[in-house]
């Protein structure tokens, strides 16, 4: 894989009521912000369910963890959530490591990440499927 | 790469140019033949470490210090210090990882460089404060790189 110093962030439609976040490059202290960035613009859009695509994410810190972790609280907080979408074994050992794959939901492929997505904000919309 | 060479680098004590320290690192675990799981949790290491030699590099009023990055190439390990020229810090170690649950957005760095490496310890002198980071060479690794 070639690297890639720096990182790009991309924003689309990934699905009814779903936003998406395409990754590309290193998640580190110098472009975390630009990924808070995006996030925020989702949260403040009133995005419930975002998924962050870190299929071609070749490093992640720190400091890129906490801003995920950021994301999934604030997504939370107006009864949504943040998933995270096909990390390399590399980038989920982090995730292990750490403990956050107890408080991530990580999904292989977009598919998965986005019937999750919907049948979470089915059993909100549902009046059996209520807290 | 001969054992006990040393490769050097400085970089301003600014967060854009923790990437490349990074890099010139692990372009050091490459050319010894480190395998690709060892040279992750390097690049981590010092990632972590430059992030916290940046955030102390700033004095009051002043223009960010440098941060020296040192790599010796041993016969049985690579050995990478890190130093921060500017206000010292004097972390407490082990570092205990946050507990997931809690949701901390800070705090990871120095437990995950423990944990990448075989050891991490902290030497401060004259104000300056280093970090030195080992990463045991496998076998086939050394054998590796003697080839060369």
């Amino acid at each position: 894989m070639e690297t890639t110093i720096g990182l790009t962030v991309t924003p689309r439609t990934a699905g009814e009521g779903t936003q998406a976040l395409d990754l590309v490059g290193e998640v580190d202290v110098y472009t975390a912000p630009l990924l808070r960035q995006a996030i925020m613009d989702q949260v403040d859009a009133g995005v419930k369910y975002l998924l962050i695509d870190l299929t071609k994410v070749e490093y992640l810190d720190s400091t890129g963890l906490g801003i995920l972790i950021g994301g999934v609280k604030r997504l939370k907080e107006q009864g949504g959530n943040l998933h995270l979408v096909g990390p390399s074994a590399r980038i989920t050992r982090i995730f292990e490591i750490t403990g956050l794959n107890k408080i991530f939901e990580v999904y292989p492929s977009e598919q998965e990440a986005l019937s999750a997505s919907s049948q979470a904000g089915a059993a909100r919309t549902s009046p059996a499927g209520g807290a | 790469m001969k054992d006990n060479e040393v490769i050097c680098l400085q970089i301003p004590g600014e967060t854009e140019y923790v990437g490349i320290a990074r890099h010139a690192v692990d372009a050091v675990g490459e050319q010894i033949s480190l395998p690709p799981d060892a040279r992750m949790a390097i690049k981590l290491a010092v990632g972590e470490a430059c992030n916290n030699a940046v955030k102390h590099a700033r004095q009051a009023g002043s223009e960010a210090h440098p941060v020296s990055v040192a790599c010796r190439v041993q016969p049985d390990a690579l050995e990478i210090d890190v130093t921060n020229h500017g206000n010292g810090f004097h972390p407490e170690v082990p570092a205990a990882m946050p507990v997931a649950e809690a949701l901390d957005e800070h705090g990871r760095g120095l437990a995950l460089m423990e944990m990448m490496m075989d050891s991490v310890e902290f030497l401060s002198e004259n104000g300056n404060t280093t970090v030195r980071m080992r990463k045991n060479r496998p076998m086939a690794a050394m054998a590796a790189a003697m080839a060369l």
